[in-house]
C-alpha cells in the first residue's frame, strides 16, 4: 500500500514519509481514510479496521508512540490543498469538504464563522479527514438487467436505497458509466447522462473536471443544489437520463416530480433501510404510490459494502408495502 | 592641447550620460509602479470573480502584463506551483528578492510587495480583495509622489551629471 500521489502532495513530509513506510510494511489491504487531528494521534482506515502509524513507521492496533500532527502541519495541508489559495476554495469549505485531484475528498472540522446566512467560513482548523475515492469498475452489472430491459427506449426510472456506507454512490457511479458507455441490454447504445452532483461523491469533479469514470457521455454539474442542477441540466443538455445522489429534502420533491413528468429518467438514491421504510416517507410516499418508480434497488452492508437485498419492481406490488423482491446478489 | 579638449568632453559626455541614465531610472521606477497598481487590481479581480487558485490567477495576471511586472508575476505563479509544502510567504519573499535586482523599484515599493506576501492566498475572497487594493493604494500614493516630482528630480540628476563631468574634466585637464 502506498499513498495516492495527490494525497502525498498535500501532506507535510514528515507525515507523508512515516506513513509512506507504516503502508509499506503493512502489506496489502485497501486504505479508506486517514484522520488527522491537532496534536492527537494520527489514524489511518484499512479495510473498516482503524490503524495508528508510529513516528517510527510501524502500524500499531492502540496508539503508542503514535505520529502527532502539528497544528502548524495541520494548517499546511489546507494551504498545500488549497494551492495556497484559501479564498478560492472557501465555499467548498462552508460545505465542509474539499475534493482534491483524484476525486479524493478532504473533510475539515474547526471553529465556524458564522454570518445571517449560516457559516460563512472556517477558521483554526483542527481536523482533517482524508477520504480516498474508490470506484468498483463492474459493481452494476448484476444489476442493471433490472434498469434497462432489452430493447428499451430508454432505462427504467431507478432508486438505489440503503443505509448510510452501504455503497449507494458506488453503485449508481458504475450505473451512470455503464448507461454513458453503453450497455448489452440497450444493443451496446449509450445514453445521454447527467449527473446533479451536488456533493462531488458521484464524480469526485475537481476544478470541474470528474476525476472518476462516469463514461463518456455524461455531463456533470458540480457543487450546485439539486433542484437548480436538475433544472439547468434539462434545459441546456438535453439528457435522457438524469442521475443524482441521496434525494430526501423537501425541496427535491418537486424537482424529482418535474423530472418525471418530462420523459427523462431519474435515476437517484437515499437513505432508508428498504422499500418499506421509503415508502412511510412523506417525499417518498406519494413518489412511491404513484409508482414514479419502476426500479427500487435495496443495499445493506451485511455481507459487505455493496450487498444487494432486494431489487423491487413497485408496479407489479399489489400496494407499495408488499413489493416484489427479484434478486439477492452483491453488487461489488 | 586637442587631445586635452577630446579628454575633457569624454568626461563632460560620460558624467551626462550617467546623469541621463539616472533620470532614466525615476521614469522606469514610476512606469513600474503604475504597471504593478494595475497588475494588483488586476489579481483582485480574478480572486473575486474568477476565484482562480493563486498560481493560475498570477500566470493570468503575467500575460496580461509588460516588462519587468510580467516577469515578477510570471514567476511568482510558477514558484507557488511548485510549492507543496508550508505557508507561499517564504516562497514569495524569495522570488521578489531576486526580481528586485533586475527591477528599478525601491526599498519602499519592495516593502508594500513583501507585506502582500504574508498575506496573499491565507484568507477568504474579501479579505484578500481589500489586500490587494490596500497594497494598490499604497502603490498608488506612491506613484502619484513620484509623478510630481520626476521631472524636476530626473532633471536634477541629469544637471548633477552634466555637472559631475564638467567638475571633473576642469580637475583632471
Amino acid at each position: 500500500m502506498r499513498l495516492a500521489d495527490p494525497i502525498r502532495r498535500i501532506l507535510p513530509r514528515r507525515l507523508a514519509d512515516a506513513l509512506d513506510l507504516a503502508l509499506d510494511k503493512a502489506g496489502s489491504g485497501r486504505l479508506q481514510s486517514l484522520r488527522i487531528r491537532r496534536d492527537k494521534p494520527l489514524s489511518v482506515t484499512i479495510d473498516g479496521t482503524e490503524r495508528f502509524p508510529t513516528d517510527t513507521g510501524e502500524l500499531r492496533r492502540e496508539p503508542l508512540r503514535p505520529l502527532v500532527p502539528t497544528a502548524a502541519e495541520v494548517e499546511d495541508i489546507l494551504v498545500a490543498a488549497s494551492q495556497g489559495s484559501y479564498y478560492a476554495v472557501e465555499s467548498e469549505l462552508r460545505r465542509g469538504y474539499l475534493t482534491l485531484p483524484g476525486g479524493h475528498r478532504l473533510g475539515v472540522a474547526g471553529e465556524a464563522v458564522t454570518g445571517p446566512d449560516g457559516i460563512e467560513s472556517l477558521k483554526h482548523i483542527t481536523s482533517v479527514h482524508l477520504r480516498f475515492a474508490h470506484e468498483v469498475i463492474g459493481c452494476a452489472d448484476k444489476v442493471l438487467p433490472y434498469i434497462v430491459s432489452p430493447g428499451a427506449v430508454r432505462p427504467w426510472h431507478t432508486l438505489v436505497v440503503g443505509p448510510p456506507g452501504s455503497g449507494k454512490t458506488t453503485l449508481l457511479r458504475d450505473i451512470v458509466r455503464q448507461l454513458s458507455l453503453g450497455t448489452p441490454q440497450a444493443g451496446g447504445r449509450g445514453f445521454q447522462v447527467a449527473v446533479a452532483d451536488e456533493r462531488s461523491e458521484i464524480a469526485g469533479c475537481y476544478q470541474g473536471q470528474a476525476q472518476l469514470d462516469v463514461g463518456p457521455r455524461t455531463d456533470v454539474i458540480d457543487g450546485a443544489p439539486k433542484a437548480a442542477a436538475i433544472a439547468m441540466l434539462i434545459r441546456s443538455m438535453s439528457p435522457e437520463v438524469v442521475v443524482t445522489d441521496e434525494i430526501g429534502a423537501p425541496e427535491d420533491a418537486a424537482a424529482v416530480a418535474d423530472l418525471l413528468r418530462c420523459g427523462v429518467t431519474l435515476i437517484a438514491s437515499a437513505h432508508g433501510t428498504s422499500f418499506e421504510d421509503l415508502s412511510r416517507r412523506p417525499m417518498f410516499k406519494p413518489l412511491l404510490e404513484a409508482r414514479a418508480f419502476q426500479c427500487v434497488i435495496e443495499l445493506s452492508g451485511r455481507r459487505g459494502v455493496g450487498t444487494v437485498e432486494r431489487v423491487v419492481d413497485p408496479r407489479r406490488a399489489t400496494g407499495a408495502v408488499a413489493a416484489t423482491a427479484y434478486a439477492r446478489g452483491r453488487a461489488g | 592641447m586637442t587631445q586635452r579638449l577630446i579628454g575633457a568632453s569624454l568626461i563632460v559626455l560620460g558624467g551626462s550620460l550617467y546623469g541621463l541614465a539616472l533620470a532614466r531610472t525615476l521614469h522606469a521606477r514610476l512606469r513600474e509602479v503604475r504597471e504593478l497598481v494595475d497588475a494588483l487590481h488586476l489579481l483582485a479581480a480574478e480572486i473575486a470573480h474568477v476565484r482562480a487558485p493563486l498560481p493560475e490567477a498570477l500566470e493570468r495576471v503575467a500575460r496580461a502584463s509588460r516588462g519587468t511586472v510580467r516577469v515578477l508575476f510570471s514567476e511568482l505563479g510558477a514558484a507557488v506551483a511548485r510549492c507543496s509544502e508550508g505557508p507561499i510567504g517564504g516562497v514569495w519573499s524569495a522570488v521578489l528578492a531576486a526580481w528586485a535586482d533586475q527591477s528599478s523599484l525601491e526599498g519602499e515599493e519592495i516593502d508594500v510587495l513583501q507585506r502582500l506576501g504574508g498575506l496573499i492566498g491565507r484568507t477568504g475572497v474579501d479579505d484578500q480583495v481589500r489586500a490587494l487594493r490596500h497594497a494598490a493604494e499604497r502603490l498608488g500614493t506612491i506613484a502619484n509622489r513620484l509623478e510630481s516630482s520626476v521631472e524636476r528630480d530626473a532633471r536634477l540628476r541629469l544637471y548633477l551629471g552634466v555637472a559631475g563631468g564638467v567638475t571633473l574634466a576642469i580637475l583632471l585637464v
